[in-house]
């Protein structure tokens, strides 16, 4: 489906600008999405997505592509569906035996969701970092080295040193951790595991990366370094990051999308979403006036 | 229909700050009102006691935007919460702008010979009670979060223009018939200018007002 025959759904709806110039906020009971849920050079494409674990229907009908080199941010309350549509865009919701997902999500034209996908080399492109950081029990160097080994991306020694490093630089992390790179990566502090996990997920070469609350187990000054490095990633990656700090949000992406009740209620650019949003459901959340 | 905050103390500081606000446009009100009057009854005393009481809303400014920067940093509003508060800093800037026109209006009443200028005069009378209304409507607007008020508001500034425009004209015709009137003719062409002045600050209110409702910054665009 063109973006063109997405905005002409019934999931979109452009009138809510033109009630926007005299202030006038689309109504709470109104569940089509507003806003811009389609770009113009999207690197990933979701289109009428829906997930049911069992009998719940858990993600209603959620079209949203995901722009190249762009922080697109997930909001919304807790059980909303956000980190359940975040673990759509790598099938990590395959884990989970009672998860159903319909509709598409394409990535470089090709729906991951094809029988043919192998999930194996679709996770090493679209890359996930948790919540809490989870290292592997191993030295610091074979976290960063485990993933580039078993996808076969080095041959030798000096290739997986030069992996291990470029990508503990890139994570912000290489300073200072060169000289203990033997050590276990569980005896970094919070934040610095959490780079680590950065530095694993860069190593295997993703193009996406998915960030599920990534710094809600780290005190602020490790927060900030962190979306620092999501600033500076974003250069060479797309990042969809779920996130429950409003403020976080609006740090670190570029375009913010909300969800509520498992329907994408509203998308836009992060300064549109949390100066001026157009749908009531959202102003609601965002100011802090959700009842 | 507003929820109500999830910290009931900002809900609270919200209306503190829309009562300050409220309380500092009825005192500018009061005092362009009074000044009307020093100036009708050239009552000097009148004029020395609005000038004095331009203290007062020089400390509502400062009171206003001393809780706004204290909610800005302590409670980091988001969309028409932070739209309003930052309305709110810049509307108590107008309003202060419009309590020291009052007070100029008052400071050159002492140097008025008499009063046999009539029909500049009126047009002063009638600029000032434009703006007071406009004061009020704001006000109302402010309160309602009224878009298409604010925007009456805001086309308002048309009368007072109209009456400033009038006013030149026969200050300029008075200068040219009664030379001995230059002085006086002067001093109420800068009473005039005052008035002017204090709609366009209206005007940014207006402007500000709409900005809350809607988040945009152009009342032009209103669609009405």
């Amino acid at each position: 489906m063109s973006s063109d025959q997405l905005t002409s759904t019934k999931k979109t709806d452009s009138k809510a600008y033109r009630n926007g110039k005299q202030g006038t906020l689309v109504d709470r009971n109104n569940r089509s999405t507003i806003g811009q849920p389609t770009v113009h050079d999207p690197r990933m494409s979701c289109r009428n997505v829906n997930v049911y674990y069992e009998d719940k229907h858990a993600i209603h009908d959620v079209s949203l592509d995901i722009g190249k080199n762009e922080v697109i941010a997930l909001i919304g309350p807790s059980g909303c569906g956000k980190s359940t549509f975040l673990r759509c865009l790598n099938r990590m919701n395959d884990t989970i035996d009672i998860c159903r997902v319909t509709g598409e999500i394409l990535l470089d034209g090709n729906n991951i969701y094809d029988k043919n996908i192998d999930v194996v080399p679709l996770r090493a492109r679209v890359g996930m970092v948790f919540q809490k950081p989870n290292p592997f029990p191993k030295s610091i160097y074979d976290n960063v080295a485990y993933g580039p080994k078993i996808h076969g991306l080095v041959q030798t020694r000096d290739e997986t040193d030069e992996i291990v490093k470029k990508s503990l630089l890139k994570a912000g992390l290489w300073d200072e951790v060169k000289d203990r790179l033997d050590k276990p990566g569980t005896g970094l502090s919070g934040g610095q595991q959490q780079r680590l996990c950065i530095a694993r997920t860069i190593a295997v070469g993703p193009e996406i990366i998915l960030m599920d609350e990534p710094c809600s187990a780290l005190d602020p000054i490790a927060t900030a370094r962190i979306e620092e490095l999501i600033d500076e990633l974003r250069e060479n990656y797309t990042i969809a990051i779920v996130t429950h700090s409003m403020q976080q949000a609006s740090r670190v992406s570029q375009r913010t999308a909300f969800f509520h009740l498992g329907d994408l209620i509203e998308v836009g650019s992060t300064n549109q979403i949390f100066l001026s949003p157009m749908h009531q459901l959202t102003e609601d959340y965002i100011t802090g006036r959700f009842g | 229909m507003q929820n109500p905050h999830m910290f009931k103390g900002f809900d609270k500081e919200l209306e503190v700050l829309n009562n300050k606000i409220s309380t500092m446009a009825n005192e500018c009100e009061l005092q362009l009102i009074k000044s009307v009057d020093a100036l009708t009854s050239l009552d000097s005393e009148l004029a020395k006691y609005i000038i004095k009481r331009d203290k007062i809303i020089n400390e509502m400014h400062l009171e206003i935007e001393q809780l706004a920067i204290s909610m800005i940093s302590i409670r980091e509003p988001k969309a028409s919460d932070l739209r309003y508060v930052i309305a709110g800093f810049k509307i108590a800037s107008e309003l202060e702008r419009v309590g020291d026109y009052a007070a100029n209006i008052s400071k050159h009443i002492t140097k008025l010979q008499k009063l046999d200028l009539d029909g500049p005069v009126d047009c002063i009378i009638l600029m000032a009670r434009t703006a007071s209304k406009m004061i009020r409507g704001a006000m109302e607007a402010l309160t309602d979060k009224n878009a298409e008020k604010a925007y009456e508001v805001w086309q308002m500034d048309d009368e007072i223009d109209h009456n400033y425009s009038r006013l030149l004209r026969l200050v300029r015709q008075s200068m040219r018939e009664k030379p001995e009137n230059q002085d006086d003719s002067t001093t109420l062409m800068f009473m005039g200018r005052c008035c002017e002045r204090i709609g366009d600050h209206i005007t940014n209110i207006a402007e500000g007002i709409y900005y809350v409702k809607t988040g945009s910054t152009c009342i032009e665009c209103i669609e009405i």
